[in-house]
């Protein structure tokens, strides 16, 4: 069956994120929220699979054959796998 | 000679480099990635531009493409390879350069002319400057802070650090493999370049190399 695995492409906590730290510093903090963000890139996966862990472990397995995040600077982890 | 300037779709770049070269005194061969094949071409140049529209990352999806494997074939073979902007992104999504061009910080797309120092001048592309050479160059990028993975050798770096980029590196080379951030084929024409010629150097570098 189909299954959609929704991958977040983020910065390894030791690269900067300067997106993040403008949406905190300069958007929420000016909203009197004291919030750490952290920005990463969602990409929908919609993969053929028995179960979710496989579909998960198909997806994260074409992201790292397409660099999907460059393993230099980024992680690619899985926020959710929802049955279609 | 055949100096090949390759155009990707999204590359906006290639008939500035194409005016350099012929203010250098040599005519480029405009090439569509589709029909680039390796080992017909004595150098190649990868332009500035939005390559797929910078989707993904910038040079991800170029870098992807069976034009970089030829390119990488013709790098292994000793051919110079340079790489303007989203070309320097591009051969770092491919692995022909180390590190990654991640997004400025502090965010933001750049267009202004800046100060760039030549560091090394032992490159197919930068050889007829002086070591310690500051020219100006203009850059264009939303995508230019460099971040290493391990060794690397840097060729250009910035006076001030516009991007966050590390240790103010603008340009970094790997034997006969060079990437910039600046535009040097924007800094040629004294009519229309508002800071000088120092991008001249480059294109007459390579020039002198090939005709060695």
């Amino acid at each position: 069956m189909k299954y959609a695995v929704y991958l977040n492409v983020t910065y390894k906590p030791s690269i900067r994120d300067p997106e993040g730290e403008t949406i905190s510093k300069d958007l929420l903090a000016r909203l009197g929220y004291s919030v750490e963000v952290r920005a990463g890139k969602c990409l929908v996966l919609v993969v053929d699979a028995q179960s979710p862990d496989e579909a998960a472990s198909n997806a994260l397995k074409i992201a790292k054959e397409a660099r999907l995040g460059n393993p230099n600077v980024h992680v690619v982890e899985v926020l959710k796998v929802a049955p279609l | 000679m055949r100096i090949a300037v390759l155009k990707f779709p999204g590359t906006n770049g290639d008939y500035d480099v194409l005016r350099a070269l012929e203010l250098a005194g040599v005519r480029g061969e405009l090439v569509w990635y589709r029909d680039y094949a390796a080992g017909k071409y004595d150098a190649v140049v990868l332009a500035g531009g939005f390559s797929y529209g910078d989707r993904l990352r910038a040079g991800a999806i170029a870098a992807a493409t069976k034009a970089m494997d030829h390119v990488r074939e013709d790098a292994e073979r000793g051919v110079p390879v340079l790489g303007i902007c989203n070309g320097f992104q591009i051969l770092t999504e491919a692995g022909l350069l180390p590190g990654a061009l991640i997004p400025n910080d502090p965010p933001g797309f750049i267009s202004r002319w800046v100060a760039v120092r030549v560091v090394d001048t032992r490159t197919p592309f930068t050889h007829l400057y002086e070591e310690g050479e500051v020219v100006y160059m203009p850059i264009a990028h939303g995508e230019g802070r460099y971040v290493p993975a391990g060794e690397y050798k840097a060729a250009f770096k910035y006076v001030v650090n516009p991007n966050g980029s590390y240790d103010n590196v603008a340009g970094i080379y790997e034997k006969n493999v060079l990437g910039l951030m600046p535009h040097p084929e924007r800094a040629v024409d004294p009519h229309v370049s508002r800071r000088g010629v120092g991008g001249l150097k480059l294109w007459l570098s390579l020039i002198s190399w090939l005709k060695r």
